[in-house]
Formats: C-alpha cells, sequence, structure tokens
C-alpha cells in the first residue's frame, strides 16, 4: 500500500519535474542517429556540465524508453537525505554507486579519481568519478559476449559503502542482487581494466589517491567490482543507461574534456550494445555551476549514431572516436559572436 | 452579453470560418501536390495552418478571458521570446544573476505595472531603471570580456521581448471617449492586421513573387509580395474600422502604418537570426519556428500604434 503510494509519488513528481524541465529550457531532440521509436537497449553517453544533464536527456525520450533508462549517479550525493534519496532511487530510478574512496571499492573510484586530475574534483552529483572504470555492461540478449548472470552464491561483492538499504536492492526487479552476483565474471575484467589503465595516458595510476599498488594481475575482486557489477547487472536486467565519460563536470572553456577509460571498457565488454553519443547544448548556461536558479534558455539535446568497439581497436583510438562522435553533434562554434 | 462581446465573438466566428477555409485549401493542395507528404513547401502550409488553430485558439481564450486573459497570455509569450533571445546572445555566466533578475523580476513586474495600469512606470521602466540597473547587477561579477556586447544584447532582448510585447495588453489602458469596455476589439484589429499582413505577404510572394527584396536577409521577401500583402492587411483592416475607434480612413492610414512597421520588424529580426547563424529563433510552434518568428512583426507594430492611439484618441 504504501510501496503503492510511494511509485505514484515518484511518477508524479517525475512528471513534474520533466514539465518544469521543458518550461525552462523548451527542450528539443535532434534524432540524428537513433529513431527513438526503436526499442532497443542502449548506453546513453553525453557531455556533462551541470546536475540536470540527465534530467534533459531522460525528458526527451518516449515514456516507454523512460521507464527503462537509468541514470549511473553518485551514491554519496543522492543518498543524502531523504529527499534526494526519493528523487535518486525512485524518481529516476538512479543506478547509485558509491565513489567514495574506501577501503574496498576504492580501487575503483580512486583511480576515477585520479583520472580527474588528481585533484579530487569535488563529487558531481552524477556519477562522474565512476564510469571510468566502472563501466561494464551486459545486453540481456546477446549471450555470447556475456558470462550467464552469476552463480548465485557468489560472495558478496558489495562495496563495504553501499548501504545496506541501497535502493536499488529493495526494487522488486531486484538489479542489485545480480549486480552482487554477477561478480565472479569480475576477475578478468578487472584484470584488463587495471592493466590498460595502468597504461592511459590520462593521468598515470597509482596515484595518491588510490591504493597504489594494485597488481594489474592480481587486484582483490572486490574494489573494482562493486560499480562495474552494478552497471553491468542493471544492463543485464535490460535497462538502459546515462553516464557521463568525461568524468566530471566540464567547468572549463573546453567543449569538451578528455574522455576516462570507462566506455572503452564498457564497449569491450559488450560489443553487441548500442553506445549512442548525446550532445547536450546550452545546459551549462541554464545551470552553471554554483547557481541556484536556472536561467530559461533553449536546450537541444542531439543524438547521434550508435557506436561499437571495432576489431582490434585499442583504448585510445576506441576513445578518441567516441569522443570525435560526441563532438561531431556539438553546434559548430562560429554562430556567437 | 454587451456589444463589445458580440463584436468579439462575431470576429473570432470571423476568423474561424477563413481558418476552415485555409484548412480545406491546405488540404486539397495537399492531395493534390503531396500526397505522401514529399512536397515539404505544402507540408510546410499544412503545418502552419495547424499551428494557427491553436494560436487563434489561445488568443480567442485570452480576448474572452478580458483583461487577465489578455495580460496572461502576453506574458507568457514575452517570456519564451525572451528565452529564445537570451539564447542567441553572448550571455555568459557572469551574467547568469542578471539574467535571472531580467526573467524573473523584470518580467512579471512590467507586466504587473501594466496590469495596474501604471503608464508613467510601465513606459519607462525598462528604457530607464532597467537600462541602469541591469549593467550595475552583471558589472559586480567582474567579467569584462565582452562587457558591452552582453549588456546591449541583454538590454535589447528585454526591450524587443518584453517592453514592446507588453504594449499589446498596454491598449486596454487608453481611454478613448465612445470606446469604452471595446479595447479589447482594438487588440484583436492591431493582431489580425499585422498576422493577417504576414500571412499575405507570404501568399502573395508564392504566388507572384519575383524580385527579392533583401535576399541577403530573407530569401523569402518579395516586392510583390510586400506591396500585395501590406495593400490587401490594409484594406481587410479598413474593412474591420468598426471593430477600432478610428473613423475608415483612419483605419486605413493606422493599418497601412503597422503592416509597414510589421514588415520592417521582420526584416530587423532576420538580420539578427542571419547574424547569429540560425534559421529560426526557436521550435516551439510547428512550422513556424520559434515565438519571435510569430511575433517580430508585432513587436514592432504594438508600441507605436499604443503610442499614436494614445497621443491622438487618448482621453486622459
Amino acid at each position: 500500500m504504501r510501496g503503492k503510494v510511494r511509485r505514484g509519488l515518484a511518477r508524479i513528481a517525475g512528471r513534474v519535474i520533466t514539465f518544469f524541465a521543458r518550461a525552462v529550457t523548451a527542450v528539443q531532440p535532434v534524432w540524428a542517429g537513433i529513431d527513438p521509436d526503436q526499442d532497443r537497449q542502449r548506453v546513453y553517453y553525453a557531455n556533462h556540465a551541470s546536475h540536470g544533464d540527465f534530467i534533459l536527456i531522460w525528458a526527451v525520450l518516449p515514456p516507454r524508453l523512460q521507464r527503462r533508462t537509468r541514470p549511473v549517479a553518485g551514491a554519496d550525493y543522492w543518498q543524502k537525505g531523504p529527499l534526494r534519496r526519493f528523487v535518486g532511487s525512485e524518481v529516476f530510478d538512479a543506478l547509485l554507486i558509491a565513489r567514495q574512496a574506501g577501503a574496498g571499492s576504492g580501487a575503483a573510484v580512486g583511480r576515477g579519481a585520479a583520472h580527474a586530475g588528481a585533484t579530487a574534483a569535488p563529487p558531481s552529483a552524477i556519477l562522474s568519478a565512476i564510469p571510468s572504470d566502472v563501466v561494464d555492461a551486459m545486453p540481456p540478449d546477446p549471450p555470447s559476449t556475456m558470462p550467464p548472470p552469476m552463480p548465485s552464491d557468489a560472495p558478496s561483492m558489495t562495496p563495504p559503502e553501499l548501504p545496506a538499504e541501497l535502493p536499488g536492492a529493495m526494487r522488486t526487479d531486484g538489479p542489485s542482487e545480480t549486480a552482487i552476483a554477477s561478480a565472479p565474471d569480475r576477475p578478468p575484467a578487472t584484470a584488463s581494466v587495471a592493466s590498460s589503465d595502468a597504461s592511459s595516458a590520462i593521468a598515470p595510476d597509482g596515484q595518491s589517491a588510490m591504493p597504489p599498488a594494485v597488481p594489474p594481475d592480481g587486484p582483490p575482486a572486490m574494489p573494482a567490482e562493486g560499480p562495474v557489477g552494478q552497471m553491468a547487472a542493471a544492463l543485464g536486467a535490460g535497462a538502459s543507461l546515462i553516464i557521463f565519460p568525461e568524468g566530471t563536470r566540464n567547468q572549463t572553456d573546453a567543449r569538451l574534456l578528455p574522455f576516462k577509460s570507462g566506455l572503452y571498457h564498457l564497449a569491450r565488454r559488450c560489443p553487441q550494445i548500442d553506445l549512442v553519443p548525446v550532445w547536450i547544448e546550452n545546459l551549462n548556461r541554464v545551470l552553471p555551476k554554483g547557481a541556484v536558479v536556472p536561467v530559461p534558455l533553449m536546450c537541444k539535446v542531439s543524438f547521434g549514431a550508435p557506436l561499437h568497439l571495432a576489431e582490434a581497436e585499442d583504448k585510445a583510438a576506441f576513445l578518441g572516436r567516441a569522443r570525435d562522435a560526441l563532438l561531431a553533434l556539438a553546434p559548430q562554434p562560429e554562430g556567437r559572436a | 452579453m454587451s456589444p463589445a462581446h458580440e463584436d468579439l465573438l462575431s470576429v473570432i466566428l470571423g476568423i474561424g470560418g477563413v481558418l476552415v477555409l485555409a484548412s480545406a485549401i491546405g488540404w486539397a493542395l495537399g492531395r493534390r501536390y503531396s500526397p505522401d507528404g514529399q512536397n515539404a513547401a505544402i507540408e510546410n502550409l499544412n503545418d502552419r495552418i495547424r499551428a494557427w488553430w491553436l494560436m487563434v485558439l489561445a488568443l480567442a481564450l485570452a480576448f474572452l478571458g478580458g483583461r487577465p486573459g489578455v495580460i496572461v497570455l502576453f506574458a507568457i509569450c514575452a517570456f519564451a521570446a525572451l528565452r529564445e533571445f537570451m539564447t542567441l546572445t553572448n550571455a555568459s555566466r557572469a551574467d547568469h544573476r542578471t539574467l535571472a533578475a531580467a526573467f524573473f523580476i523584470v518580467l512579471p513586474v512590467q507586466f504587473w505595472l501594466v496590469w495596474i495600469g501604471w503608464y508613467g512606470m510601465y513606459a519607462i521602466f525598462i528604457p530607464v531603471w532597467v537600462f541602469l540597473l541591469l549593467p550595475i547587477v552583471s558589472v559586480l561579477a567582474g567579467e569584462t570580456r565582452n562587457y558591452l556586447i552582453r549588456i546591449a544584447e541583454m538590454q535589447w532582448a528585454l526591450m524587443i521581448c518584453v517592453f514592446c510585447v507588453s504594449h499589446v495588453p498596454a491598449l486596454l489602458d487608453l481611454s478613448i471617449p465612445g470606446y469604452a469596455g471595446r479595447n479589447v476589439l482594438l487588440i484583436a484589429w492591431l493582431v489580425i492586421v499585422v498576422q493577417l499582413s504576414d500571412v499575405l505577404q507570404y501568399v502573395w510572394g508564392k504566388l507572384l513573387g519575383r524580385r527579392k527584396l533583401a535576399p541577403r536577409l530573407s530569401p523569402s521577401k518579395t516586392v510583390e509580395g510586400l506591396v500585395g500583402g501590406a495593400l490587401s492587411a490594409s484594406a481587410i483592416g479598413t474593412a474591420l474600422w468598426w471593430m477600432t475607434p478610428f473613423q475608415p480612413l483612419q483605419a486605413a492610414a493606422m493599418a497601412l502604418m503597422v503592416t509597414c512597421l510589421g514588415f520592417a520588424g521582420g526584416l530587423v529580426m532576420s538580420a539578427i537570426k542571419r547574424d547569429r547563424g540560425v534559421k529560426d529563433w526557436g521550435h516551439s510552434i510547428a512550422g513556424h519556428g520559434g515565438f519571435i518568428d510569430r511575433l517580430d512583426s508585432v513587436v514592432f507594430a504594438a508600441p507605436v500604434f499604443f503610442h499614436v492611439t494614445r497621443y491622438f484618441w487618448n482621453l486622459g
């Protein structure tokens, strides 16, 4: 009974939020590369400049897709206080992931932080720091690539930070159990994550932010697993995801920050899943950093053609290609003075 | 029902009749030339006609709602127009407070002043008070890059989208001898003449247009369209003189004035679009573009129409 009321409230709150977002931004979707009527499972990866980014993507998706599209977000932000918890997990059904570097999952998160420039960027509301090492996916139908979801007796892989009442865990469709259980496929993936990250040109691994000595071949499976497993499970359960591969909100004059490697690992793990670049235009002006009141300006959300990892494509090449595909959706800068 | 109401209803029914006719023509053209939707011009025509139904419906409801209806409708239009305009400006992060004030203080205050009928304030609020206060808010952010461009653009946006648009409902304030209670009809007349002029320019241009008037600004505007549209819209404005406090000849002169101003407004706003490299101001009105694409002519005609009427006909 209470659950029903809450669900009803969540639906209404979702309507109110999207109505408000539309009133402020008159957001216009541009379906440049995908057909919105086609009901496919996708990972939408977008430029990230504002806390409202995922709301705008969510708002333009047709209702059918909307219901199963989950933004990947930081648990530390969305679990603070009952309101955020309600909005994050029940209205948007966000996939909440712990990202405070901690004893266990610190490896994954810490590495993300190191990539962010070792300056320990303040956590964004959206799960930005995570995707780098976290993204991992499991399309439900192509069984070839994905290991079968889990032996159910898998050891608990829940990262220590994830509170027991992680909202996801209460959901009836129960992605988080899957998340935990899918961990066994992890070790190899983790190894590859670790090793490729070690060679990453973006940021040397093993900065102070993380426990440095994660041996490439023998990382404790747990650390990197938590978030990755969660995302994989969410995809495995049929959800689509919204991620921000820049890893943090872009506050610079550059149009797009370098990508973290998470997108690559995702593409490698599930070559079948559609990675759809999404350019969000103008929202950074609507709600710049530190602003509380959004200013009404017109926004556009452009969806490009889906991407997949090519055969024998290495990380740098793939991330470059993905980034270019996203930038290609951005308006040419000569428009304004 | 008052005579003003009866006249208003006949005007609305008349417009409805015109729209029925337009829809029938659009449907016939569509069947003949674009059965599978392949003729872009005809599809656009039909989009425009469909959007007109909605716009006429909104206007009719506002007119029937009287003063509150008209003020709220044009405040919403001003909001949408300002949103489109500010999107194309150089306003930067440093101007966030200024922008927020423009949307959430200046705009409501201006329409509230119109609501309470304080002519002495709404006539100068944006040109004087906001003109001076707005750059102060922006300068406090300490960002000097493009400063003059930024504040000038924001002031222009407020003048066009808020000040000028608010002069449409301000027509309700004029107290014209022998015209009491009929001011809504004056607004209806202005909107009908100006918008019909746009439509007829488009129609004449499509039918007879040869010589391009301003190819760099607006490739679709032709001399034939302008002359045909302005003259036929003025003729209709003259025929509708009974809606106004004017004599037929006066109505003709006024109609010619607002159609010319409306045309010029369209040109000016086109120049801004070309400068910013966009085709339309927005996408909110299917077939037409944005709110400013539809309002541009009214924006230029309304304040001048207001002041000329006030100067020659107003009592107070």
